[in-house]
């Protein structure tokens, strides 16, 4: 019987072949990145939307005038001061990007004169503005009737009430919180806290025990009932279920205290600052320029070519990233503010790949002052720092991404 | 002037002391970062002047745009010192990376760290001002000013560094 000659299969290499595979799986997924950040690419397709949402259609622009009545009083510069800075931290924490300000006197009146641009919601930065937020704890008169059918507002009105010693300043913090409500239901809630240390607040609760008090807003009050059991609880219930809304009291309570009521009397629209271009020509411009710049690298040679290729490929991915992170999300974005960080995120890529030795010392130096600025800034400064530190996460990625793509390819192709 | 005083008139105590602290902040975070990673005083000396002189061309570069090219200084021009310290220190971030790298090899020569430091330099210039370049067609008014300023500041105080490092950095 004749035998089949035997078959001999070479030695399959699967470390070979899963490389490729990988390569192939990581150039689909740059291309696919590239793809997306590419403008206009989502018309490509009617299935998926990832235009970039830019910031420029959510802008409005405001100028309010706020009237005070101080002009005969000896500290009024320390009182426009503190208002205007309780204001600007308000605005600031809440997230408006352009914030300016200034006072004026005119008919023995004070002003100040509020420009904001923001793409914030209106109502909100408007309810941050209108509302000095002036906070008073209050007793009732016992010379006023408050059970009254004839004024059933006496409640509510500060005017039949009397003054304590305690204001804004004297809680460490209010802290907005959801409790359950009497009828045991999640509503929200502002504890007030006092310092530790400090026994006048413990001793007034104790001494009102049972009875009703009154936080005075603006001069509007809300009757609190302190309780009977201990410890004792103070806990002022607020009117929103919202939590967007609940955010902006809590903000309103913790930024620091205006000193004295003022009268907003004027609020106009006025045009936009625009200084955003078109995002279409922007990224054509930054596309061109990174070719351009790299074509001229590798022409004058003064840089090897793996570097200059590795640098290259760990910036387009960043980029491309970057973008198709931001189209898919739909986050608004300023444009000249991408611009800026695309720009430097190219120049600081370029170096840090370039110089291995100094790349940790780079990378944590900036991460550090992204940091700083991300904490402490304030509008574009704040956006642009919290961008550019994932963007720095993100070139740190890219740039392994990059050298192992690298790697492979010029194993897979023996170059 | 009139930034100053504006600055000066306008402000809030509160913004003052915020760009105040945030400024500062920048400043002594990095020369912390770069004393504690060299050990070096010429570098954290040199580290300083480069920072004070890309502040005042900060200053220099913001007055011309309002007085000579007539742009009207607003909050995005905050963005200014900020990106001039990200560019320059990662100029500076250079130095003390071949610093450290080579600090306790054999044959160590602060000249040949200088001569790296300057080559890198020349290759930052050039990348840095082709790259404000080519986009400035393509940009707003607003945002070329931010980039010629913060280019030019950071590219002045790299320079500067380096022609004081002849003289600041020894064995």
């Amino acid at each position: 019987m004749k035998r089949f000659p035997k078959i001999k299969i070479k030695k399959i290499d699967f470390k070979y072949i899963l490389n490729y595979f990988f390569v192939i799986v990581l150039t689909s997924f740059i291309l696919v990145a590239i793809l997306i950040s590419l403008p206009l690419t989502e018309r490509v397709s009617s299935q998926v939307t990832y235009d970039l949402k830019t910031k420029s259609e959510l802008y409005w622009a405001k100028d309010y005038t706020l009237q005070l009545d101080i002009w005969d009083r000896v500290d009024k510069e320390k009182i426009l001061d503190r208002t205007t800075s309780t204001l600007y931290r308000r605005l600031s924490r809440y997230g408006v990007e352009k914030i300016d300000m200034y006072t004026f006197t005119q008919d023995k009146m004070e002003y100040i004169n509020i420009h904001v641009q923001s793409s914030m919601p209106q109502e909100y930065v408007d309810e941050l503005i209108r509302s000095p937020f002036i906070i008073k704890i209050v007793v009732r008169n016992p010379d006023i009737d408050f059970e009254d059918p004839e004024n059933p507002y006496a409640v509510y009105l500060a005017e039949n009430y009397l003054d304590t010693e305690f204001t804004r300043d004297s809680f460490r913090n209010i802290y907005i919180t959801k409790l359950k409500n009497s009828a045991n239901e999640y509503s929200y809630f502002a504890l007030f806290k006092t310092w530790p240390w400090e026994s006048q607040w413990k001793v007034f609760l104790e001494d009102y025990q049972g009875q009703e008090v009154g936080v005075s807003v603006d001069g509007f009050v809300t009757p609190v009932q302190i309780p009977t059991t201990k410890p004792i609880v103070f806990a002022l219930p607020i009117s929103t279920e919202k939590k967007e809304e609940a955010k902006l009291i809590s903000l309103l309570y913790n930024t620091d205290s205006i000193p004295e009521p003022y009268t907003l009397i004027d609020e106009q629209q006025v045009p936009i600052e625009n200084v955003e271009g078109d995002y279409i020509k922007i990224l054509e411009g930054v596309l061109l320029a990174t070719i351009v710049i790299y074509a001229y690298l590798f022409l004058i040679d003064k840089t090897s070519k793996k570097i200059l290729i590795l640098s290259a490929l760990s910036t387009i991915i960043t980029i491309s990233l970057w973008v198709s992170y931001l189209k898919i999300m739909s986050i608004p974005t300023d444009i000249f503010l991408l611009t800026i960080e695309i720009l430097a995120m190219i120049a600081i890529l370029r170096i840090t790949t370039e110089n291995s030795e100094s790349k940790i010392v780079v990378n944590v130096l900036l991460a550090l002052i992204a940091s700083l600025v991300a904490i402490l800034g304030t509008g574009f400064a704040k956006i642009f720092a919290s961008d550019l530190f994932v963007l720095l996460m993100l070139g740190i990625i890219s740039q392994q991404i990059a050298w192992f793509y690298t790697t492979k390819v010029r194993k897979i192709l023996k170059i | 002037m009139n930034i100053a005083m504006h600055v000066w008139y306008n402000w809030s105590t509160f913004e003052k002391l915020q760009e105040g602290v945030l400024l500062l902040g920048i400043l002594l975070i990095t020369l912390l970062a770069i004393y504690f990673i060299t050990k070096n005083r010429s570098i954290l000396l040199l580290s300083f002047i480069g920072f004070s002189i890309s502040a005042l061309l900060n200053v220099i570069g913001l007055y011309i745009v309002s007085t000579l090219f007539k742009i009207e200084i607003t909050e995005v021009f905050r963005l200014i010192p900020i990106l001039t310290s990200i560019l320059l220190v990662s100029n500076l971030g250079i130095l003390v990376g071949f610093y450290i790298h080579r600090k306790g090899k054999k044959g160590f020569d602060i000249k040949d760290i200088r001569l790296e430091y300057f080559t890198d330099s020349v290759k930052q210039t050039i990348f840095l001002l082709l790259l404000s370049s080519s986009v400035f067609l393509f940009v707003s008014v607003q945002t070329q000013a931010i980039l010629v300023v913060s280019t030019l500041s950071c590219l002045g105080a790299v320079w500067c560094v380096f022609w004081l490092s002849k003289k600041l950095l020894n064995d």
